[in-house]
Protein backbone atom coordinates (compact mmCIF):
# COMPACT_ATOMS: atom_id res chain seq x y z
CA UNK A 1 0.00 0.00 0.00
CA UNK A 2 1.28 3.51 -0.87
CA UNK A 3 1.81 6.06 1.82
CA UNK A 4 -0.50 7.95 0.14
CA UNK A 5 -3.21 5.73 0.72
CA UNK A 6 -1.99 4.53 3.96
CA UNK A 7 -2.23 8.38 5.48
CA UNK A 8 -6.08 8.64 3.72
CA UNK A 9 -7.74 5.61 5.33
CA UNK A 10 -5.76 6.11 8.78
CA UNK A 11 -7.47 9.46 8.65
CA UNK A 12 -10.94 8.48 7.60
CA UNK A 13 -10.57 5.50 10.14
CA UNK A 14 -11.47 7.98 13.06
CA UNK A 15 -14.65 9.64 11.56
CA UNK A 16 -15.89 10.34 8.12
CA UNK A 17 -14.12 13.62 6.65
CA UNK A 18 -14.15 15.81 3.59
CA UNK A 19 -11.49 16.72 1.38
CA UNK A 20 -10.30 19.97 2.59
CA UNK A 21 -10.10 17.72 6.21
CA UNK A 22 -8.57 15.07 4.80
CA UNK A 23 -6.08 17.60 3.19
CA UNK A 24 -4.82 19.17 6.72
CA UNK A 25 -5.14 15.61 8.47
CA UNK A 26 -2.89 13.97 5.80
CA UNK A 27 -0.34 16.62 6.45
CA UNK A 28 -0.24 16.45 10.09
CA UNK A 29 -0.02 12.43 10.26
CA UNK A 30 2.59 12.20 7.95
CA UNK A 31 4.60 15.46 9.98
CA UNK A 32 4.17 17.57 6.91
CA UNK A 33 6.06 15.04 4.93
CA UNK A 34 3.15 14.43 2.16
CA UNK A 35 0.88 17.73 0.80
CA UNK A 36 -1.51 16.03 -1.25
CA UNK A 37 -2.88 18.58 -3.31
CA UNK A 38 -7.01 18.83 -4.08
CA UNK A 39 -6.84 16.78 -7.86
CA UNK A 40 -4.35 13.26 -6.33
CA UNK A 41 -7.30 13.64 -3.44
CA UNK A 42 -10.35 13.33 -5.26
CA UNK A 43 -8.25 10.93 -7.74
CA UNK A 44 -7.05 8.68 -4.91
CA UNK A 45 -10.65 9.12 -2.99
CA UNK A 46 -11.91 7.98 -6.38
CA UNK A 47 -9.95 4.85 -6.91
CA UNK A 48 -10.76 3.55 -3.20
CA UNK A 49 -14.01 4.14 -3.87
CA UNK A 50 -13.86 1.62 -7.34
CA UNK A 51 -11.93 -0.07 -5.25
CA UNK A 52 -14.66 -0.67 -2.22
CA UNK A 53 -12.07 0.73 0.39
CA UNK A 54 -14.26 4.13 1.23
CA UNK A 55 -17.36 5.10 -0.15
CA UNK A 56 -19.19 8.68 -0.09
CA UNK A 57 -20.87 9.45 3.09
CA UNK A 58 -23.05 12.55 2.60
CA UNK A 59 -22.70 16.28 1.08
CA UNK A 60 -23.16 19.47 3.21
CA UNK A 61 -22.43 23.22 2.49
CA UNK A 62 -20.48 25.15 4.77
CA UNK A 63 -20.07 28.79 4.21
CA UNK A 64 -21.50 28.40 0.93
CA UNK A 65 -19.45 25.51 -0.18
CA UNK A 66 -19.76 22.18 -0.90
CA UNK A 67 -18.21 19.54 1.40
CA UNK A 68 -18.13 15.74 -0.06
CA UNK A 69 -17.91 13.47 3.47
CA UNK A 70 -16.43 10.18 2.78
CA UNK A 71 -15.70 7.33 4.96
CA UNK A 72 -13.62 4.28 5.72
CA UNK A 73 -16.23 0.79 4.86
CA UNK A 74 -15.28 -2.33 6.15
CA UNK A 75 -12.74 -3.74 3.50
CA UNK A 76 -10.98 -0.52 4.06
CA UNK A 77 -10.44 -0.95 7.26
CA UNK A 78 -9.81 -4.54 7.05
CA UNK A 79 -6.81 -3.34 4.14
CA UNK A 80 -5.30 -0.33 7.04
CA UNK A 81 -5.63 -3.25 9.57
CA UNK A 82 -3.59 -5.56 7.49
CA UNK A 83 -0.85 -2.93 6.52
CA UNK A 84 -0.48 -1.56 9.62
CA UNK A 85 0.15 -5.21 11.25
CA UNK A 86 2.69 -5.15 8.23
CA UNK A 87 4.44 -1.95 9.26
CA UNK A 88 4.37 -3.18 12.81
CA UNK A 89 5.77 -6.12 12.07
CA UNK A 90 8.86 -4.05 10.16
CA UNK A 91 9.22 -1.47 12.97
CA UNK A 92 9.27 -4.30 15.69
CA UNK A 93 11.82 -6.00 13.74
CA UNK A 94 13.93 -2.80 13.20
CA UNK A 95 13.82 -1.39 16.84
CA UNK A 96 15.31 -4.76 18.37
CA UNK A 97 17.67 -4.91 15.80
CA UNK A 98 19.17 -1.41 16.74
CA UNK A 99 18.83 -2.16 20.46
CA UNK A 100 21.13 -5.31 19.53
CA UNK A 101 23.67 -3.20 18.07
CA UNK A 102 23.71 -0.14 20.80
CA UNK A 103 24.04 -3.18 23.06
CA UNK A 104 27.01 -4.66 20.98
CA UNK A 105 25.81 -8.00 20.18
CA UNK A 106 25.55 -6.96 16.46
CA UNK B 1 -9.49 40.77 -15.05
CA UNK B 2 -9.89 37.37 -14.50
CA UNK B 3 -9.61 36.01 -10.97
CA UNK B 4 -8.28 33.23 -9.25
CA UNK B 5 -11.34 31.24 -9.00
CA UNK B 6 -11.98 32.22 -13.26
CA UNK B 7 -7.89 30.75 -13.73
CA UNK B 8 -8.72 27.58 -12.11
CA UNK B 9 -12.22 27.10 -13.48
CA UNK B 10 -10.40 26.92 -17.22
CA UNK B 11 -8.02 24.20 -15.73
CA UNK B 12 -10.66 22.06 -15.38
CA UNK B 13 -11.01 21.38 -18.99
CA UNK B 14 -9.01 18.60 -18.70
CA UNK B 15 -11.54 16.82 -17.07
CA UNK B 16 -14.87 14.70 -18.17
CA UNK B 17 -17.36 17.46 -18.86
CA UNK B 18 -19.43 14.95 -16.54
CA UNK B 19 -17.10 15.17 -13.45
CA UNK B 20 -16.58 18.50 -13.99
CA UNK B 21 -20.05 19.31 -13.58
CA UNK B 22 -20.27 17.41 -10.85
CA UNK B 23 -17.10 18.26 -8.87
CA UNK B 24 -15.89 20.85 -10.68
CA UNK B 25 -17.39 23.71 -7.74
CA UNK B 26 -15.78 21.53 -5.04
CA UNK B 27 -12.61 20.87 -6.50
CA UNK B 28 -12.00 24.73 -7.04
CA UNK B 29 -12.97 25.56 -3.36
CA UNK B 30 -10.55 23.39 -2.52
CA UNK B 31 -7.67 25.19 -4.14
CA UNK B 32 -9.15 28.66 -2.88
CA UNK B 33 -8.93 27.08 0.32
CA UNK B 34 -5.29 26.28 0.01
CA UNK B 35 -4.39 29.15 -1.96
CA UNK B 36 -1.50 31.53 -0.08
CA UNK B 37 -2.71 34.93 0.82
CA UNK B 38 -2.36 37.37 -2.28
CA UNK B 39 -2.58 34.41 -4.69
CA UNK B 40 -3.61 35.73 -7.88
CA UNK B 41 -2.65 32.57 -10.39
CA UNK B 42 -2.66 28.83 -9.84
CA UNK B 43 0.66 27.63 -8.77
CA UNK B 44 2.32 25.63 -11.03
CA UNK B 45 2.08 22.31 -9.41
CA UNK B 46 -1.30 22.90 -8.92
CA UNK B 47 -1.52 23.27 -12.81
CA UNK B 48 0.28 19.72 -12.98
CA UNK B 49 -1.92 18.25 -10.29
CA UNK B 50 -5.08 19.72 -12.21
CA UNK B 51 -3.69 18.32 -15.90
CA UNK B 52 -2.37 14.71 -14.41
CA UNK B 53 -5.59 14.26 -12.26
CA UNK B 54 -7.89 15.09 -15.40
CA UNK B 55 -6.66 12.53 -18.18
CA UNK B 56 -6.57 10.15 -15.04
CA UNK B 57 -10.21 10.79 -14.82
CA UNK B 58 -11.01 10.48 -18.54
CA UNK B 59 -9.46 7.26 -18.24
CA UNK B 60 -11.19 6.25 -15.52
CA UNK B 61 -14.03 7.16 -17.44
CA UNK B 62 -12.96 5.04 -20.24
CA UNK B 63 -12.52 2.07 -17.71
CA UNK B 64 -8.48 2.50 -18.41
CA UNK B 65 -7.19 3.62 -15.57
CA UNK B 66 -4.52 0.50 -15.49
CA UNK B 67 -2.85 2.45 -18.35
CA UNK B 68 -1.86 5.22 -15.88
CA UNK B 69 -1.09 3.18 -12.90
CA UNK B 70 1.13 0.44 -15.43
CA UNK B 71 3.30 3.37 -16.66
CA UNK B 72 6.06 3.06 -13.87
CA UNK B 73 6.50 -0.70 -14.60
CA UNK B 74 6.72 -0.23 -18.31
CA UNK B 75 8.95 2.52 -17.85
CA UNK B 76 11.18 0.21 -15.44
CA UNK B 77 10.84 -2.56 -18.31
CA UNK B 78 11.68 0.20 -20.54
CA UNK B 79 15.10 0.40 -18.50
CA UNK B 80 15.86 -2.28 -18.27
CA UNK B 81 15.86 -3.22 -21.83
CA UNK B 82 17.81 -0.29 -22.53
CA UNK B 83 20.54 -1.39 -20.68
CA UNK B 84 20.62 -4.79 -21.77
CA UNK B 85 20.81 -3.03 -25.10
CA UNK B 86 23.85 -1.05 -23.93
CA UNK B 87 25.55 -3.78 -22.68
CA UNK B 88 25.20 -5.89 -25.96
CA UNK B 89 26.52 -3.14 -28.15
CA UNK B 90 29.23 -1.57 -25.58
CA UNK B 91 31.09 -4.96 -26.90
CA UNK B 92 30.81 -3.69 -30.13
CA UNK B 93 32.14 -0.87 -29.56
CA UNK B 94 35.79 -1.87 -27.77
CA UNK B 95 38.28 -0.56 -29.99
CA UNK B 96 40.80 -2.73 -28.41
CA UNK B 97 39.08 -5.51 -30.02
CA UNK B 98 40.75 -4.54 -33.26
CA UNK B 99 43.71 -2.87 -33.76
CA UNK B 100 43.66 -2.07 -37.01
CA UNK B 101 40.50 -0.35 -37.58
CA UNK B 102 40.56 1.65 -40.82
CA UNK B 103 38.87 4.99 -39.68
CA UNK B 104 39.27 7.03 -37.01
CA UNK B 105 37.74 5.72 -33.60
CA UNK B 106 36.61 8.40 -30.78
CA UNK B 107 39.35 7.02 -27.66
CA UNK B 108 38.75 3.60 -26.63
CA UNK B 109 35.44 3.53 -28.76
CA UNK B 110 35.28 2.23 -32.29
CA UNK B 111 32.54 4.58 -32.95
CA UNK B 112 30.43 7.80 -31.13
CA UNK B 113 28.04 4.97 -29.72
CA UNK B 114 30.53 4.17 -27.02
CA UNK B 115 29.52 7.40 -25.36
CA UNK B 116 25.59 6.55 -26.17
CA UNK B 117 25.94 3.19 -24.84
CA UNK B 118 28.04 4.41 -21.34
CA UNK B 119 25.14 7.30 -21.15
CA UNK B 120 22.78 4.21 -20.80
CA UNK B 121 23.92 2.53 -18.54
CA UNK B 122 23.43 5.79 -16.34
CA UNK B 123 19.66 5.10 -15.48
CA UNK B 124 19.93 1.58 -13.91
CA UNK B 125 22.41 3.75 -11.77
CA UNK B 126 19.65 6.29 -11.03
CA UNK B 127 16.85 3.84 -9.94
CA UNK B 128 19.25 3.25 -6.83
CA UNK B 129 18.77 6.96 -6.04
CA UNK B 130 15.39 8.12 -6.95
CA UNK B 131 17.47 10.15 -9.76
CA UNK B 132 16.52 7.46 -13.09
CA UNK B 133 14.30 10.11 -14.87
CA UNK B 134 17.02 12.64 -14.83
CA UNK B 135 19.44 9.96 -15.92
CA UNK B 136 17.31 8.40 -19.13
CA UNK B 137 17.22 12.56 -20.18
CA UNK B 138 20.66 12.46 -20.29
CA UNK B 139 20.96 9.67 -21.71
CA UNK B 140 18.41 10.67 -24.26
CA UNK B 141 20.32 13.78 -24.95
CA UNK B 142 23.55 11.64 -25.52
CA UNK B 143 21.70 9.70 -28.46
CA UNK B 144 20.16 12.50 -30.38
CA UNK B 145 23.38 14.40 -29.85
CA UNK B 146 25.68 12.07 -31.11
CA UNK B 147 23.60 11.79 -34.37
CA UNK B 148 23.25 15.73 -34.98
CA UNK B 149 26.53 16.01 -34.07
CA UNK B 150 28.52 12.90 -35.97
CA UNK B 151 28.60 14.68 -39.27
CA UNK B 152 30.66 17.54 -37.60
CA UNK B 153 33.71 15.06 -36.50
CA UNK B 154 35.45 12.59 -38.22
CA UNK B 155 33.94 9.90 -36.61
CA UNK B 156 30.67 7.82 -37.17
CA UNK B 157 28.06 6.50 -35.35
CA UNK B 158 25.97 3.44 -34.59
CA UNK B 159 23.17 2.90 -37.49
CA UNK B 160 19.48 4.74 -36.73
CA UNK B 161 18.38 1.01 -36.60
CA UNK B 162 19.87 0.34 -33.35
CA UNK B 163 19.59 4.16 -32.25
CA UNK B 164 15.83 4.37 -32.93
CA UNK B 165 14.66 1.56 -31.02
CA UNK B 166 16.71 2.53 -28.02
CA UNK B 167 14.93 5.99 -27.84
CA UNK B 168 11.53 4.49 -28.08
CA UNK B 169 12.66 2.31 -24.93
CA UNK B 170 14.17 5.61 -23.74
CA UNK B 171 10.87 8.01 -24.03
CA UNK B 172 9.10 5.14 -22.44
CA UNK B 173 11.30 5.02 -19.74
CA UNK B 174 10.98 8.65 -19.10
CA UNK B 175 7.46 7.38 -17.32
CA UNK B 176 10.10 6.36 -14.04
CA UNK B 177 8.68 7.66 -10.65
CA UNK B 178 11.44 9.84 -8.65
CA UNK B 179 12.14 7.02 -6.13
CA UNK B 180 14.48 4.03 -5.43
CA UNK B 181 13.60 1.10 -7.10
CA UNK B 182 16.13 -1.28 -6.03
CA UNK B 183 14.65 -4.38 -7.73
CA UNK B 184 14.39 -2.87 -11.02
CA UNK B 185 18.10 -1.76 -10.85
CA UNK B 186 19.33 -5.11 -9.86
CA UNK B 187 17.58 -6.41 -12.63
CA UNK B 188 18.94 -4.04 -15.40
CA UNK B 189 22.15 -3.65 -13.92
CA UNK B 190 22.15 -7.64 -14.21
CA UNK B 191 21.40 -7.63 -17.31
CA UNK B 192 23.93 -5.65 -18.66
CA UNK B 193 26.51 -7.18 -17.17
CA UNK B 194 25.26 -10.40 -18.39
CA UNK B 195 25.07 -8.82 -21.91
CA UNK B 196 29.02 -7.55 -21.99
CA UNK B 197 29.82 -10.92 -21.07
CA UNK B 198 27.87 -13.28 -23.60
CA UNK B 199 27.36 -10.51 -26.24
CA UNK B 200 30.19 -11.85 -29.25
CA UNK B 201 28.68 -9.57 -32.20
CA UNK B 202 31.75 -8.05 -34.17
CA UNK B 203 29.81 -5.14 -35.79
CA UNK B 204 26.14 -3.28 -35.43
CA UNK B 205 25.17 -5.29 -38.85
CA UNK B 206 25.36 -8.70 -36.95
CA UNK B 207 23.49 -7.44 -34.09
CA UNK B 208 19.83 -9.24 -34.84
CA UNK B 209 20.41 -11.08 -31.57
CA UNK B 210 20.79 -8.37 -28.92
CA UNK B 211 17.64 -6.71 -30.93
CA UNK B 212 15.80 -10.53 -30.68
CA UNK B 213 16.36 -11.14 -27.46
CA UNK B 214 15.94 -7.59 -26.06
CA UNK B 215 12.21 -7.94 -27.65
CA UNK B 216 11.37 -11.37 -26.85
CA UNK B 217 12.23 -10.67 -22.94
CA UNK B 218 10.36 -7.09 -23.19
CA UNK B 219 7.33 -9.18 -24.34
CA UNK B 220 7.58 -12.05 -21.86
CA UNK B 221 8.34 -10.48 -18.77
CA UNK B 222 5.22 -7.99 -19.63
CA UNK B 223 2.80 -11.12 -21.03
CA UNK B 224 4.28 -12.59 -17.60
CA UNK B 225 3.51 -9.68 -15.57
CA UNK B 226 0.07 -9.27 -17.48
CA UNK B 227 -0.74 -12.65 -16.22
CA UNK B 228 -0.08 -12.12 -12.40
CA UNK B 229 -1.63 -8.58 -12.65
CA UNK B 230 -4.70 -10.09 -14.18
CA UNK B 231 -4.67 -13.31 -11.48
CA UNK B 232 -4.37 -10.19 -8.82
CA UNK B 233 -7.10 -8.30 -9.81
CA UNK B 234 -4.53 -5.41 -10.56
CA UNK B 235 -6.09 -3.03 -12.77
CA UNK B 236 -2.33 -3.14 -15.06
CA UNK B 237 -3.44 -5.76 -16.18
CA UNK B 238 -1.36 -5.83 -19.95
CA UNK B 239 -1.17 -2.50 -20.07
CA UNK B 240 2.53 -2.22 -19.79
CA UNK B 241 2.81 -4.37 -22.79
CA UNK B 242 0.57 -1.63 -25.24
CA UNK B 243 2.87 1.20 -23.29
CA UNK B 244 6.02 -0.72 -24.64
CA UNK B 245 4.05 -1.77 -28.34
CA UNK B 246 6.14 0.84 -30.60
CA UNK B 247 9.78 -0.09 -28.99
CA UNK B 248 9.32 -3.50 -29.24
CA UNK B 249 8.16 -3.01 -32.92
CA UNK B 250 11.09 -0.60 -33.75
CA UNK B 251 13.16 -3.84 -31.97
CA UNK B 252 11.41 -6.72 -34.04
CA UNK B 253 11.75 -4.57 -37.59
CA UNK B 254 15.31 -3.69 -36.85
CA UNK B 255 15.86 -7.41 -36.08
CA UNK B 256 13.99 -8.44 -38.75
CA UNK B 257 14.96 -6.45 -42.05
CA UNK B 258 18.40 -6.43 -43.40
CA UNK B 259 19.82 -3.44 -43.22
CA UNK B 260 21.21 -1.65 -45.17
CA UNK B 261 20.28 -1.24 -49.01
CA UNK B 262 20.64 1.16 -51.28
CA UNK B 263 16.84 0.48 -52.14
CA UNK B 264 15.92 -0.78 -48.80
CA UNK B 265 16.37 3.13 -47.07
CA UNK B 266 13.21 4.37 -47.88
CA UNK B 267 11.43 1.43 -46.98
CA UNK B 268 12.99 1.32 -44.03
CA UNK B 269 11.54 4.73 -43.14
CA UNK B 270 8.24 4.10 -43.94
CA UNK B 271 8.31 1.29 -42.03
CA UNK B 272 9.50 3.37 -39.06
CA UNK B 273 7.15 5.87 -39.37
CA UNK B 274 4.06 2.96 -39.54
CA UNK B 275 5.36 0.83 -36.78
CA UNK B 276 5.62 4.55 -34.90
CA UNK B 277 2.11 5.14 -35.80
CA UNK B 278 1.03 1.68 -35.18
CA UNK B 279 2.43 1.75 -31.47
CA UNK B 280 0.82 4.71 -30.53
CA UNK B 281 -2.24 4.70 -31.99
CA UNK B 282 -2.73 1.28 -30.22
CA UNK B 283 -3.19 3.24 -26.95
CA UNK B 284 -6.12 5.66 -27.80
CA UNK B 285 -8.13 3.21 -29.48
CA UNK B 286 -8.22 0.42 -26.60
CA UNK B 287 -9.18 2.94 -24.41
CA UNK B 288 -11.90 4.37 -27.36
CA UNK B 289 -12.90 0.42 -27.39
CA UNK B 290 -12.88 0.03 -23.21
CA UNK B 291 -14.92 3.11 -22.89
CA UNK B 292 -17.47 1.54 -25.53
CA UNK B 293 -17.54 -1.99 -23.81
CA UNK B 294 -20.68 -3.19 -21.90
CA UNK B 295 -19.81 -2.04 -17.79
CA UNK B 296 -20.27 -6.01 -16.98
CA UNK B 297 -17.37 -6.60 -19.52
CA UNK B 298 -15.09 -4.29 -18.23
CA UNK B 299 -12.67 -4.98 -14.96
CA UNK B 300 -9.39 -2.59 -14.78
Amino acid sequence: MREPTFLILTALAREPMHGYGLIKDVAQLSGGLVELRPGTLYGALDRLTDEGLVTPDRQEIVDGRARRYYRITDAGAGALRDETERRRVGVEAAAQRLAARELGFA
Amino acid sequence: MKSLRDRYVRLLRWYPPAYRAERGDELVDMYLDLARPGQRRPRPSDVLDLVRSGLRQCLREHRASGLADALPFAAGLAIMGAAIMAGAFLRIEDARLDPYLPFAHPGPFVTLGGFVWLAWLLPPIGLLFGLARPAVWLALAVTVGVVVATPLTPYVRPPLFVLVPQAALGIVALGIPARRRLVTAAGALAGAGLAVLVARMPYYYSARPALEYTATLIALVGAGAGVVFLARRDRRAFWPLLILLTPMLLLAQAAWMSWPEPAGMVTAAVRTVLDVAAGLAAIPITVWLRGRLPVEGRSS
